[in-house]
């Protein structure tokens, strides 16, 4: 016989494992021998492969059963089977269970979604080594300020001289530092400009820092007159990226102008970006036009700085190091007093990346900021939405149970085995959770519309981060599924065959862990409810307090960038711009400031009642304005008046009550033509006293501030109009604003809405936790609908006897959603403690907070039973209102 | 006639008889080159054991053989049923075909 190779060894042990044992040797030997013919014909593989597809042919032999496990495939077919026919049988409890189930696993993907981008800041590869720099400064033993911007010395000092650290970056926005806005102009047609947010002056590891890939052209920040634009910035200006490679924008921001020319497009990453750029202009820019303030600096906190140092470095002692650094370039702050405490004394603080974005308290912190705890609250509930829609399963399946008795009684007779029975009442546990998850993705992606419409946020599916939920998430939910499927599964199958058939069947050991877990879901519920009350009733008490100005109807015109003139020399044209506001009908006043309610003002400046004394000077918010302004924001004068145009000879200042209290004046009147000395020589006059006015939310404390009259000094411009027709007066103002401003885009916005964005966080915070509690009530609901509705259905008998024996309609009611309504006020009992504890906490964040009142309480009280009233009440009602006669023939 | 026959019954039906005493491996050889079309031979093994249990093949074990890894071949042999049903099967068919006007 000629050598060949022989048959396929893998195809051989699957015909042995697979074929049936009778055919086994028939099939098996013909195979071989055709295999031989096919070799004989000269095409090996060819044999090979026939002899593999002969041998799947013959899996149609195949009979289960040699397999010594007892779940057979028939087995387990017989199980879905009949699980889908008890689905059928019990349509209404099953479609309750899914529900259920579904909605709890909805709302928890919802806020997975939205937690995954809340946590989803600044995660660049780099994260782990990179840190911001912040410092806070002392002055004489008190705080000046905070900030989350320190000097534009700080970074490269630091890459100098400590040797952990490898690299930094600053940014450099004029815009957040001082106010006013950025216009970019195409330098070839100067009508295109535009005003630009988002604008920074970048050093160049920036990019490398944050995972900013250059797309096209080249990283060239390290040369002065360089900018770095998005894809989308590029086809703005210049309609491609190909067109904006290389030319070059004109860049103004009222002080200065720069020429940048476009080197290269980068790309954002996939993560959110704490600080949101969409052009980065080189920061060498700076350093050329002004070495003096943005090379080497140690005085003015306008620079957010990142720094990269390597994997040993501790944050803690670099921070640690860094006064010792700032002694080295600051040697002013080496003066100590008599204690031998310094007198100056910055401290600098290094927070990792990641971390600012939802732990930041700074006031001054660019980009938006998230609350950590918020976001582990969302966890928390997100979790228990499920456990509660699990709980809702367990109590409907033992409850349930009773009436499957008989089924499990008949089995039992049959010769079932109890891990049978388990396994069949497993079975319908996992289908009705695979059902529920399928249901659960169509709600998400029918629902993920609304909302976000409702968070604000573009979310999807895939904004899930897996790799720090997915493992997480998928283990609770199979462990879950099991439990929850097992308990029952249990219970059910371990009914007495006698008693079973008897149909006489209890299963008191259940019913107390039924009631507990009836208490959980109520006592969560209420949670749930007080908490969004609290929120609502926080945010309506902001709402109303008086705020000691008048926002309604004042326009906000954003100043010009681009002028003719700078300084003194602009006077005439704001003046004339103004006039000619004034004339227009239905303007009554008009009036510019640096800063306008609802923005923040970082202290630091400093004023002094003594001149030339810096232990006496007092850090005070200080607002630059025009004649007018305080009276268009129509705050009340306690002493005093605005400035006006008589005020000739000396430089006027008005202070707010809170500040002339911390300079030591008893009386507002008393302060009236006092003088004061700013930066510790230049001398004002103080002209006026105004009450104290929410400058900025109600979430903080009133700040002492002064305002300084400057006319030439014009970021906004505030316009109070008294006239219904906006839009006319509106047209007008934009129409003598380009006259006088040519080249300026226009930006205007109202007061009052500008005012009102501040509470954005706390309003999108109050929609996520109502949505959620109402998700979670409803799986509750359902959870106390088909429980009461079955208990009462239990009792069909007991009614009918009580009702011949003379029992009336409303006793019976009682009798039957007592239970019910206990296990809500125990549910109750127990929320209330955990709900007034946090609540309490959580108002204290605020400077001016609601009184807490019973109300808060007794509402969700009384929505919980009124709910549960119309869950239980329906069916307790059919029962008791049943004729007894129908009842008594019921079984 | 009692019973019919599918197609491939029909086809290995015929070739048993042919052969008078055929087994699978013989008949896959058979059909592919009398048919030149490719079969596997569950598909044809799948049948023979239909056609025994309709009556109309009888088996029985062949003599082990080396060509075979030693194993004993099962052979089969057409009853008289089997006889009976391929002719009726195949005179109805030719019947109908004689009554068709030839073309070529």
């Amino acid at each position: 016989m000629a050598k060949h190779p022989s048959p396929p060894k893998l195809a051989y042990w699957l015909l042995q494992k697979f074929c049936r044992a009778d055919y086994l040797d028939e099939v098996a030997g013909d195979l071989q021998e055709l295999y031989e013919w096919r070799i004989s014909t000269g095409k090996i593989r060819s044999a090979q492969y026939r002899y593999f597809l002969d041998v799947f042919s013959a899996l149609r032999f195949y009979q289960g059963g040699r397999f010594t496990s007892f779940i057979s495939n028939a087995m387990l077919f017989s199980f879905i089977k009949s699980s889908f026919r008890n689905f059928k049988r019990h349509l209404a409890y099953t479609t309750l269970n899914i529900l259920g189930l579904a909605l709890g696993l909805t709302a928890a993907l919802f806020i997975l979604e939205y937690v995954s981008e809340e946590l989803n800041y600044n995660n660049s590869t780099k994260a782990e080594q990179l840190y911001r720099v912040s410092n806070d400064y002392y002055r004489f033993g008190g705080m000046v300020y905070e900030s989350s911007m320190t000097f534009s010395g700080v970074g490269p000092a630091m890459k100098r001289d400590l040797p952990e650290v490898t690299a930094q970056a600053r940014l450099y926005s004029t815009s957040i530092s001082r106010g006013g806005s950025v216009v970019l102009t195409r330098l070839d047609q100067q009508e295109i400009n535009f005003k630009e947010e988002k604008l920074f002056f970048a050093d160049p590891d920036y990019l490398d820092f944050f995972d900013l890939q250059t797309i096209h052209g080249v990283n060239e920040l390290t040369k002065p007159n360089t900018i770095m634009v998005t894809a989308q910035l590029a086809e703005k200006y210049f309609g491609s990226i190909e067109a904006a490679l290389g030319k070059t924008l004109q860049y103004d921001d009222g002080g200065a102008s720069h020429e940048l020319r476009i080197t290269g497009i980068f790309k954002k990453p996939g993560f959110k970006l704490q600080v949101d750029a969409d052009a980065l202009a080189s920061y060498a820019t700076l350093e050329q036009q002004n070495p003096e303030d943005f090379a080497n600096d140690w005085g003015g906190n306008a620079f957010i700085t990142f720094v990269q140092v390597n994997e040993q470095a501790n944050p803690r002692a670099i921070e640690q190091k860094m006064s010792e650094l700032t002694l080295l370039y600051k040697p002013g702050y080496a003066e100590k007093n008599e204690e031998g405490v310094y007198d100056r004394v910055n401290r600098y603080f290094l927070t990792g990346v990641a971390d600012i974005h939802l732990n930041s308290n700074y006031q001054n912190e660019v980009g938006p900021v998230g609350n950590a705890m918020t976001i582990r609250i969302l966890q928390i509930i997100a979790l228990f939405i499920v456990v509660i829609a699990w709980i809702n399963f367990i109590n409907l399946s033992t409850a349930k149970s009773v009436e499957r008795a008989r089924e499990v009684g008949v089995r039992k007779v049959m010769g079932a085995r109890k891990k049978e029975l388990v396994l069949q009442f497993f079975t319908e546990a996992i289908l009705i959770n695979s059902m529920a998850v399928v249901l659960a993705l169509v709600f998400v992606l029918v629902g993920q519309p609304i909302f976000n419409l409702f968070v604000e946020k573009g979310l999807t599916l895939t904004s899930i981060d897996l790799s720090r939920f997915g493992l997480v998430a998928i283990t609770f939910f199979l462990l879950g599924t099991a439990l929850s499927g097992l308990y029952p599964a249990f219970v059910i199958s371990s009914h007495q065959i006698t008693n079973a058939l008897k149909g006489k069947s209890k299963i008191d050991s259940s019913l107390y862990l039924r009631r507990g877990l009836i208490v959980f879901q109520l006592l969560f519920s209420s949670l749930l409810i007080m908490a969004t009350l609290a929120i609502n009733g926080q945010l309506k008490y902001m709402d109303n307090q008086a705020m000691g100005f008048d926002m309604e109807q004042v326009l906000i015109l954003r100043g010009p960038v681009i002028s003719a003139a700078r300084g003194a020399e602009n006077l005439p044209t704001i003046e004339r711009f103004k006039q000619q506001v004034l004339a227009i009908p239905g303007v009554s006043s008009i009036g510019t400031s640096t800063v306008i309610p609802g923005q923040g003002i970082l202290r630091g400046l400093a004023i002094s009642r003594v001149r030339e004394s810096e232990a006496d000077m007092k850090s005070i918010e200080r607002v630059v304005t025009s004649n007018d302004f305080l009276s268009t924001m129509k705050v009340h004068f306690l002493a005093g008046k605005d400035f006006d145009q008589d005020m000739k000879s000396y430089v006027p200042l008005i202070l707010n009550e809170s500040a002339a209290k911390e300079l030591g004046f008893q009386d507002p009147t008393q302060a009236v033509g006092e003088l004061l000395y700013e930066f510790t020589r230049e001398e004002r006059r103080i002209v006026g006293v105004i009450e104290d006015y929410h400058h900025e939310s109600l979430n903080r404390p009133i700040d002492a501030m002064y305002f300084v009259r400057n006319e030439t000094y014009d970021p906004f411009y505030a316009i109070r109009m008294n006239t219904r027709e906006v839009s006319i007066a509106l047209d007008r103002i934009e129409t003598k604003y380009k006259a006088n401003f040519p080249g300026n885009p226009t930006e205007h916005y109202f007061l009052d809405q500008f005012f009102a964005a501040q509470y954005k966080k706390d309003e999108v915070n109050l929609k996520v936790f109502s949505a959620f509690a109402f998700m979670a009530i409803i799986v509750a609901c359902l959870g106390l609908y088909g429980l009461s509705s079955f208990s009462a259905l239990q009792r069909t008998k007991e009614v009918g006897v009580r009702k011949v024996l003379g029992a009336s309609v409303p006793s019976l009611f009682m009798l039957l959603s007592k239970e019910v309504f206990l296990l809500v006020l125990i549910g109750f009992a127990l929320a209330t403690p955990i709900a007034w504890f946090s609540i309490e906490n959580w108002l204290n964040e605020f400077a001016y907070r609601m009184p807490v009142g019973a109300l808060l309480f007794i509402a969700p009280l009384l929505l919980i039973m009124l709910i549960t009233l119309m869950a239980t009440g329906i069916t307790i009602l059919k029962v008791t209102l049943a004729n007894p006669v129908k009842s008594l023939s019921y079984e | 006639m009692s019973q019919t026959l599918g197609a491939l019954e029909e086809i290995i039906l015929l070739l048993v008889l042919r052969e008078k005493e055929s087994y699978g491996a013989e008949l896959v050889q058979l059909y592919s080159k009398q048919l030149e079309k490719q079969i596997t031979l569950p598909a044809v093994v799948m049948v023979l054991k239909r056609l025994e249990k309709k009556g109309m093949l009888q088996s029985k074990m062949g003599a082990p053989s080396q060509k075979r890894g030693g194993r004993r071949k099962v052979l089969y042999e057409a009853t008289e049923l089997g006889y009976r049903t391929a002719k009726d099967t195949m005179e109805a068919k030719l019947a109908i075909w004689n009554m068709i006007p030839k073309i070529i």
